[in-house]
């Protein structure tokens, strides 16, 4: 048997796999348990949008988070072989996703109070709506007083739709715990922003219709 | 888009407002792009991530603090004390004598101190990391030696050698007529000459007297108040060594000293 070149090889593997991509999460969490490239290419094209999606939203529209996608994707690879039942691929990249994001969300807050990092600012962020953007820049001001636990139970909740028991099970915590930290996170989100001119502007607007 | 009904913003209102303008998508080049990254990464062997590089980094200043510190400490342990003479001359060769009534005094690094009355003269003979070998050819002497762990001074005095590991006491030498005298006011120190070879321990508020060949301890106090008595009108006799208290140590070899320095091993 002739043996083919690293290289043409390292090309073929890159390509996603028709059956791969249909394979429902358990073949597929087997597949790339396996070290199998095209299981990896088909679990990015399956959870990256997922994954970007939640840091974006946890962290704020303007944060960089591809480098944390690239972690999370690694850190679940490592990490799959460990994974008790690979149909539960989902919440188990959910759940990794978490973890990176919690350790983010304690960095930021060590930045922020050493003034490393810019606050907010209405020009960085992506949307195209202005009264938007001032309503985002406002909300994601008053996430930053929020500690790493309770933001991520907020967002977990409000933004991704996770369930009580789902949320505690990405956060590692108890039913109790996950509540008290959702509970904390409401009450001083809802104060905060019925407190704040510019989000109350934007939603007043909004349910008259003059939002887009 | 649906927000809430009410004048104040509700929890629904801030769902709305993200759900709606943050999303997770990107175009599929930078899809693509993250893909092939992570993919290379795999192909070419993970980068290490932040947390690994903190714990490398941590570890990295940690094992730079622990060797500066056991660096530092090695230099300390081994390097010599220095010193330095005041109300006094120091010759090359260490010789030392008082320039004025009030005496001299030797400072070294480690605290210790050496006060020479005038008139005294002593010699350091040597000095290292842990103490110093100090000859006193002649006078009266007061030694303050810091309490040090590994601490090692010596004193010559004629024949006899005094060993010190950190205390206070008074020394006084006649070269004229061979008369030692040893006032110790803390700690205990061992003396050693020709009426004790193995050396006699001395203990705090004592004092050691030794004169032809014969050696005496007896309480400092006592010895004050005899010296302040007026003396007889004839010399008598130095009091007999106390036995009780002249405690002869096990047979263990002073190290003589050595000149020039350093001093190794004393």
């Amino acid at each position: 048997m002739v043996s083919r070149p690293q290289h043409i090889r390292a090309r073929l593997v890159a390509l996603p796999s028709p059956t791969l991509a249909q394979a429902d999460d358990a073949t597929l969490a087997r597949a790339a348990s396996s070290g199998d490239p095209r299981a990896t290419s088909v679990l990015w094209d399956r959870f990256s949008p997922l994954v970007r999606r939640m840091l974006r939203r946890t962290l704020g529209p303007t944060a960089e988070v591809e480098t944390l996608v690239q972690e999370v994707f690694l850190r679940a690879l490592r990490q799959l072989g460990s994974l008790p039942d690979a149909a539960q691929l989902k919440p188990f990249v959910v759940a990794v996703t978490v973890r990176v994001l919690s350790a983010e969300l304690k960095r930021n807050r060590m930045r922020r109070l050493f003034r490393l990092q810019n606050p907010w600012h209405t020009a960085d962020l992506g949307s195209g709506d202005p009264a938007a953007r001032t309503a985002l820049s406002a909300l994601y001001r008053i996430l930053d007083e929020l500690d790493a636990e309770a933001r991520l139970a907020f967002t977990l909740r409000h933004f991704e739709g996770l369930q009580i028991t789902e949320l505690a099970s990405a956060m590692d915590a108890s039913l109790w715990s996950a509540k008290r930290r959702l509970a904390r996170a409401n009450a001083r989100v809802q104060a905060a922003v019925s407190r704040d001119a510019a989000f109350s502007a934007y939603a007043t607007a909004a349910s008259l219709g003059d939002a887009p | 888009m649906t927000f809430g009904e009410s004048d104040s913003p509700t929890l629904a209102d801030v769902e709305a407002v993200v759900r709606e303008n943050v999303s997770g998508h990107v175009d599929g080049d930078r899809h693509e792009q993250g893909k092939q990254r992570l993919l290379a990464s795999l192909r070419h062997g993970r980068p290490r991530t932040t947390r690994v590089r903190r714990v490398v980094l941590f570890a990295a200043v940690l094992g730079a603090l622990v060797g500066g510190g056991v660096y530092v400490w090695k230099q300390r342990a081994t390097a010599r004390l220095t010193y330095d003479v005041a109300g006094g001359l120091l010759s090359d060769s260490g010789y030392v004598r008082s320039s004025g009534p009030s005496g001299a005094r030797l400072s070294f690094s480690d605290g210790s101190r050496v006060d020479l009355q005038d008139g005294a003269r002593a010699r350091i003979a040597a000095v290292d990391a842990h103490g110093a070998r100090l000859a006193i050819e002649n006078g009266h002497a007061a030694l303050n030696v810091a309490h040090l762990p590994n601490a090692a001074w010596y004193v010559d005095a004629g024949p006899f050698v005094i060993q010190v590991t950190g205390t206070q006491f008074d020394v006084d030498w006649s070269s004229y007529d061979d008369t030692l005298s040893v006032d110790l006011h803390e700690g205990s120190l061992v003396v050693s000459g020709p009426p004790a070879p193995t050396g006699v321990l001395l203990r705090a508020g004592q004092r050691l007297t030794a004169h032809e060949g014969r050696l005496s301890i007896e309480a400092l106090e006592l010895a004050v108040q005899v010296a302040e008595t007026p003396p007889p009108a004839l010399d008598p006799p130095l009091p007999d060594a106390d036995p009780a208290l002249a405690e002869p140590l096990p047979a263990e070899p002073l190290p003589a000293a050595s000149s020039p320095s350093p001093v190794a091993g004393f």
